[in-house]
């Protein structure tokens, strides 16, 4: 490739190689080459991208990533009862994945095996971009992707035990970039039921790019319980698009929790395909320093009533940014929507900043719903009642910050995840806050 | 020496003065009303002596144990003893009422130098206290405050400073928004307390408080002064007239 294509564009070089690898999905890969080469890394000019600078990591001039293979997952990964499958730069780390333990009704592929061994379904099962928006990076996975998982869990199974997917960004030179694309294709069948935990975690001090996608679907009447802790290096840069298709009477409980990366955003496209479809997106973030923690989200209620509900809420210090952009919109078949958005920051300092979108767009005449965002400092009167009872003020602040993020935490239904999520924000908050006991 | 001395206080609240020069002298084992009709000035002396922000003296001085009280940070002053049972209890959602109470014995504790109480040690402790006062178990676990009813929020006021054992306590009519039940209860829990070391400070609108807590002293609280003191009768009197004689007076 000539050195005048785009000069600028860290990607473009692993686009166009990925694009040209002759394989079960050679004619994605190239389609998705084409699609990232012709949009590039996305720029703040871009409408989705406004609040979201992605100049650091262009000017980072990433190259592959190494192969790593760590004795033991980070230790803050999410402690939770389940069984691991863990990728560590995109790729499959079988000494850390309990393949041999995989609960009954679930079937877990390496996508690199299906890749290898010519599984003509892959290129029905996975897509160009995810059929998120303006995302070249989503088409960029699909250019370069080596590897990452193909799970289904069959018809009628009710899976008990979390499968916990611990996804390890690992660069421990600290000399070159790493850049990886994880890929993760989740199905479940009719009235199937299950736990997903996510872990996206670090290794080293080097600066990586994870690009991950996550195409899921549930089947009819299926129910799918999906926790996620991002809680990646100082010198990480964090990318996740994910898709959802829900068909009809299917449930989706989610809550996603922010705590780490130098820029992480995490894109969700939700598809309420059929009728009474029901998702649940909650989420936190906790950023400080300079942080971007970007959570974005489009709602689209396709079926006659649908539900989704959306509370995420952020604490920011230093001169960290957090970006909550939330997108609902019912076409005007899906009668009787019930949609509700919220987004809650709290900002401990001037330099912290907010930038909250919430957007409803109606074609539907008979709906319930709702959107609302707040920001502000902690709340004075509850500062002063804490320290007219002897609590030093950091401690107090403390406390409050605590309670405004583990309220909501707390909330998480599946109390394996609850518990590991609510763990994880502790340790967070007195690294960084100086809280807890 | 008293226990708390104030002194010509001058308070101004955004730019309004309230209090235009307060004079009081609490001595150890006192009980002191302090009776005023709305707008007298009542809240904002118990938030100047409790060190809220905004609520600054402009002029005057307050000797707290022979200490200047106005230089202290509202937790220093707690440490030292200083207990405000607020008028509208703050709610705290997701601070558990357990774990914001042991806060501020330890905080208290450690001010003092003593060690901190382990958790099993404090929870025993409050269990009891919180049993006299006819609050449950959940109602301590559950976050400070929220979802409390009138009552229950003055109950837990009043268990807070059980638990904290101040050497003053300022209560913020803390029998507003109470039937007679729950007033009983409350008083009973500050008698409790009443000791020689220990002094009260009770503001309210109302005689009926004074019923089941018998002060010492009463003033009378009129357009930020105090324009007259006298014993536990005088509370009667208000009751019987009302401030009429003295919102003219002031």
């Amino acid at each position: 490739m000539s050195h005048s294509d785009a000069p600028t564009d860290p990607f473009l070089e692993a686009a166009r190689s990925g694009g040209a690898k002759a394989d079960a999905i050679a004619p994605l890969r190239a389609r998705a080459a084409d699609a990232y080469a012709a949009a590039g890394l996305p720029t703040r000019r871009v409408e989705r991208w406004k609040f979201t600078d992605l100049n650091r990591l262009r000017k980072l001039g990433f190259s592959g990533s190494p192969v790593v293979e760590p004795a033991v997952v980070p230790e803050n990964a999410l402690a939770v009862e389940g069984v691991r499958l863990t990728l560590v730069n995109g790729r499959v780390c079988a000494a850390l994945s309990d393949l041999d333990t995989l609960p009954e009704g679930v079937r877990v592929r390496s996508l690199a095996a299906a890749l290898a061994d010519g599984d003509a379904a892959l290129a029905d099962r996975l897509s160009v971009d995810a059929g998120v928006t303006d995302a070249p990076l989503a088409a960029l996975n699909t250019a370069a992707l080596e590897d990452g998982w193909l799970i289904d869990v069959a018809e009628g199974a009710m899976v008990e035990t979390p499968l916990h997917l611990i996804f390890i960004a690992a660069n421990e030179g600290a000399e070159q970039a790493a850049a990886c694309h994880p890929r993760l294709a989740l199905t479940l069948g009719a009235n199937a039921s299950a736990t997903v935990i996510e872990s996206h975690v670090g290794l080293g001090a080097g600066p990586t790019f994870s690009n991950s996608v996550s195409e899921i679907a549930l089947s009819r009447g299926a129910r799918l319980g999906h926790y996620v802790l991002q809680d990646e290096t100082d010198a990480a840069f964090h990318i996740a698009s994910s898709a959802l298709r829900l068909d009809e009477s299917a449930v989706y409980d989610g809550f996603v929790l922010q705590l780490g990366a130098a820029l992480a955003r995490r894109e969700l496209r939700v598809e309420l395909a059929g009728p009474r479809a029901d998702c649940r997106l909650d989420g936190a973030y906790l950023g400080h320093d300079a942080q971007v923690l970007d959570n974005t989200l489009f709602v689209d209620h396709a079926a006659p009533e649908t539900v989704s509900r959306e509370t995420f809420k952020g604490v920011l210090d230093d001169k960290a940014r957090g970006v909550f952009q939330a997108k609902t919109l019912v076409r005007p078949e899906a009668q009787r929507t019930d949609g509700r958005q919220l987004h809650k920051a709290l900002l401990l300092s001037d330099g912290a900043e907010v930038d909250a979108k919430p957007e409803l767009e109606i074609y539907a005449d008979d709906v319930a719903c709702s959107h609302g965002a707040t920001a502000g400092d902690l709340d004075h009167d509850q500062l002063f009642y804490l320290r007219a009872r002897g609590i030093p003020e950091a401690t107090a602040r403390g406390l409050l910050i605590e309670a405004f993020l583990t309220e909501h935490v707390q909330a998480v239904a599946h109390a394996g995840a609850r518990a590991a999520l609510a763990a994880a924000l502790a340790a967070k908050l007195k690294a960084v806050e100086g809280v807890g006991a | 020496m008293a226990l708390l001395e104030i002194k010509n206080l001058h308070v101004a609240v955004d730019g309004t003065e309230i209090l235009h020069g307060v004079d009081l002298t609490v001595n150890p084992g006192e009980v002191h009303a302090i009776m005023g009709p709305n707008g007298s000035g009542k809240s904002t002396l118990s938030y100047a002596l409790a060190g809220r922000e905004g609520y600054e003296p402009s002029e005057g001085e307050v000797a707290y144990d022979g200490q200047d009280l106005l230089e202290m940070a509202p937790e220093e002053r707690a440490c030292e003893g200083l207990f405000l049972a607020f008028q509208y209890p703050v709610e705290l959602p997701g601070v558990g009422g357990t774990t914001f109470l042991k806060h501020a014995l330890n905080a208290r504790r450690k001010h003092r130098g003593e060690d901190e109480l382990d958790a099993m040690e404090f929870v025993k402790a409050l269990r009891a206290k919180a049993k006299e006062l006819n609050m449950s178990d959940d109602m301590l676990k559950r976050p400070v405050n929220v979802g409390f009813s009138g009552g229950e929020k003055k109950r837990n006021e009043t268990l807070q400073m059980a638990v904290l054992e101040p050497r003053l306590a300022i209560l913020d009519e803390t029998d507003s928004g109470l039937d007679i039940d729950a007033l009983k209860i409350v008083a009973d829990g500050v008698n409790r307390l009443r000791s020689p070391e220990r002094a009260f400070v009770v503001i309210t609108h109302y005689q009926r408080l004074l019923d089941y807590i018998v002060p010492d002293h009463v003033h009378v609280l009129s357009k930020g002064r105090i324009v007259k003191s006298g014993g536990k009768e005088l509370a009667h009197e208000l009751e019987a007239k009302g401030y009429a004689d003295y919102v003219d007076a002031a």
